[in-house]
């Protein structure tokens, strides 16, 4: 072997270029860096904000009498011939016989006693128990709430009951002018956090009457559990002064 | 020359493999940050949207007041009863307050406050000081911290009129207008006596004007308050006198035949308009208030004008006419023309009275209904729509607003006065013995501090 061969093979570590051992690893880094930050830890597409929708499930009604359900009217049957009337010269010939009282349809006759009994009592100002669904709303829109909605519906319920703006203090007028953002958060049992108006509606008396509103309500229903991470970063209630209801 | 594989010492090809790895590793960075700035545009909170507020009156403590006992507990009661009689509020029960409270004096302490659902408090210290009186008043409002809102001190020689001004401010404080307590009411009287009596707003301090030891009718304060214009029977037919609001000899400014009734004041003060019958017919009339010379007739048709009320700025008057079949209200200029029609419905309208907010232009006026009840009306003259104020509540008659525009009072079967806060619709009967015919007198003089 000659020199230059023996040059040539001589074992790495012994002349070798750190260098390049260095410009490698950090290629290879790089690429890996790249591949890692760019495609798998980039966050996935982000979900549109969604704002809450508040639903108002209507009242739908004790179950009422089928006597007041839309009924398929069925054809009357068909009758059997009546009787043809017989005409006869005798003056002598006996009477015809007298046709029996028939029977009262004792179902609707029941049914319509009822009603008259019930129109009655209208009548005479009596009001009629209200009906349907405990946790539903004469002002109800709708009757079935999407999932996760139905607890910004138990929010709305819990706050506003509790939401009272000064009659003497804010007219009609101004009152339906009047809106305020506050932000808050809620705890995983339920528990209102400190709320924090982040819009004020101009009117200070319209604006404390949101957080008392909120301080006055205290807890709510703890959130279901796959929205817990949510009410618990933080989301905005928005007190709008309009009356929608009726 | 052969080549080397030392090749590290040649810095070239290092520095291109270090930028390739830098600008590799910048890329990926850069990726990432256009990512988390994507996802900030996205990070905003959901919103949920409360609406329908309940309404209620802002729950106000007063507790008892604190100084000299006699003074203090005059002070107390003259609050309380302003305060409650002006409608904004739902005053605390006082006994509900525990003793901690009553024994803060003029100090506050917003979480105990709280506790018994307190959104304000207002606190009065009334002592005597050299030769006159002294009256402190704090207001405080719950959520707000522990300092005053509103401190005021009032000197003088009378309690009531510094707790009057007391309350004017708390009510200036919290609607931006101040209230007019220390402003009197005219009527007549009804009953054994019939004549032409001043009262203050909040029911006390009654005084007869008038000696006339005949019937008086349709007292109308002058728009300065210093004189007050009726109707009496004392010389046999309807005259108008005029007579000084604080009692005195009342003179005969118009005794012409027929009828000289239901005066009503310009702006002013110089001219007054009136319903008179000496051409035959019961019309409206502009008169001079010194002497009941006829300036102009300001309508002529063969009807019934009368019961005539001008508006704030003087330009236009109401009136009822029975020209289209019914006493209804009508509305022309104050220089008289052409009258148009304001009221509709029901078949019995009278006794109009203008608002004194020029921006809020309405008139309250007296209606009967289907069931022939009395009972008070307004007509907004913007929209043209009417709202009753008063309803299943006897008759009422003969509403007059209040100098600010805020209240009403008005006559009642149910005896006496009432009067009632527009906004909350909430009434006070402010006094009982037999009246009629209001007339709210000017807002009293601004309170010196």
């Amino acid at each position: 072997m000659n020199a230059a061969t023996q040059n040539r093979i001589r074992p790495l570590g012994r002349g070798t270029s750190l260098g390049g051992i260095a410009a490698t690893l950090l290629i290879h880094v790089s690429l890996v860096a790249l591949i890692y930050f760019a495609h798998i830890k980039s966050p996935p597409p982000a979900e549109a904000p969604r704002d809450m929708i508040v639903t108002q499930l209507v009242a739908l009604g004790k179950p009422r009498d089928k006597f007041w359900l839309p009924r398929i009217v069925q054809p009357p049957r068909p009758k059997a011939p009546a009787p043809t009337l017989k005409v006869t010269d005798d003056a002598n010939a006996a009477p015809a016989p007298k046709e029996a009282p028939r029977p009262e349809d004792a179902d609707i006759s029941k049914e319509m006693r009822r009603a008259l009994k019930r129109a009655q009592l209208l009548a005479q100002g009596a009001e009629e128990a209200p009906e349907g669904s405990l946790t539903g709303s004469p002002a109800g829109t709708s009757t079935q709430g999407v999932s996760g909605d139905e607890y910004a519906t138990a929010i709305f319920n819990a706050i506003q009951r509790n939401w009272n703006t000064p009659t003497g203090l804010i007219t009609d007028a101004e009152l339906a002018g009047l809106s305020a953002d506050i932000r808050m958060s809620i705890r995983e049992d339920g528990t209102l956090g400190t709320p924090r108006i982040v819009k004020s509606s101009g009117n200070g008396y319209f604006d404390d009457s949101c957080i008392q509103a909120i301080k006055a309500t205290g807890r709510v229903p703890p959130p279901p559990a796959n929205e817990r991470t949510r009410f618990q970063h933080g989301f905005t209630l928005v007190f709008d002064g309009k009356k929608l209801a009726r | 020359m052969i080549p080397s594989w030392n090749v590290s010492r040649d810095t070239a090809p290092r520095r291109h493999v270090l930028a390739a790895g830098l600008l590799l590793a910048g890329i990926a960075l850069g990726a990432r940050a256009q990512a988390a700035d994507k996802s900030a545009d996205v990070d905003e909170l959901p919103r949920i949207v409360i609406t329908d507020p309940n309404r209620d009156l802002f729950r106000l403590g007063l507790p008892s007041a604190v100084g000299d006992a006699d003074l203090a507990g005059q002070a107390t009661e003259i609050e309380r009863r302003d305060l409650d009689l002006v409608g904004l509020f739902n005053l605390l029960k006082p006994e509900s307050f525990p003793d901690a409270l009553n024994k803060e004096g003029l100090a506050f302490s917003a979480d105990s406050w709280a506790t018994v659902g307190a959104q304000g408090v207002g606190k009065l210290r009334a002592t005597r000081a050299s030769g006159g009186i002294v009256v402190e008043g704090r207001l405080y409002q719950v959520g707000r911290g522990d300092a005053p809102l509103l401190t005021k001190t009032y000197h003088g020689s009378e309690l009531r009129p510094l707790v009057h001004a007391w309350a004017n401010d708390v009510i200036a404080q919290f609607t931006g207008t101040p209230g007019v307590f220390g402003s009197r009411i005219a009527f007549a009287m009804t009953g054994r006596s019939a004549e032409v009596a001043t009262l203050g707003m909040d029911g006390q301090e009654m005084q007869v004007v008038t000696q006339m030891k005949s019937p008086c009718l349709l007292p109308a304060f002058s728009p300065t308050g210093g004189q007050i214009a009726f109707n009496s029977f004392l010389r046999g037919g309807a005259d108008l006198w005029v007579v000084s609001a604080s009692g005195g000899r009342a003179h005969r400014i118009s005794s012409k035949s027929g009828l000289n009734t239901g005066p009503a004041w310009f702006p002013g003060g110089s001219t007054l308009i009136a319903t008179l019958s000496f051409e035959g017919n019961a019309e409206l009339y502009k008169l001079s208030a010194s002497d009941g010379k006829v300036l102009a007739r300001l309508t002529n048709t063969p009807a019934i004008d009368s019961s005539a009320s001008v508006s704030p700025g003087g330009d236009q008057i109401a009136f009822v006419s029975d020209r289209q079949g019914t006493p209804q209200i009508f509305l022309m200029p104050s220089s008289g023309g052409s009258a148009r029609r304001l009221t509709f419905q029901g078949n019995y309208n009278q006794t109009p009275h203008f608002s004194p907010r020029k921006d809020v232009p309405m008139i309250a006026f007296t209606g009967r209904d289907e069931r022939l009840n009395f009972d008070i009306f307004l007509y907004d003259l913007r929209t043209g729509k009417v709202d009753r104020v008063t309803q299943n509540q006897g008759s009422n008659f003969d509403p007059a607003w209040s100098p600010d525009g805020r209240l009403l009072v008005y006559a009642s079967n149910r005896g006496g006065l009432f009067v009632m806060n527009l906004q909350t619709r909430r009434e006070f009967h402010i006094y009982k013995a037999g009246a009629k015919n209001p007339s709210w007198g000017p807002p009293p003089a601004p309170s010196s501090r």
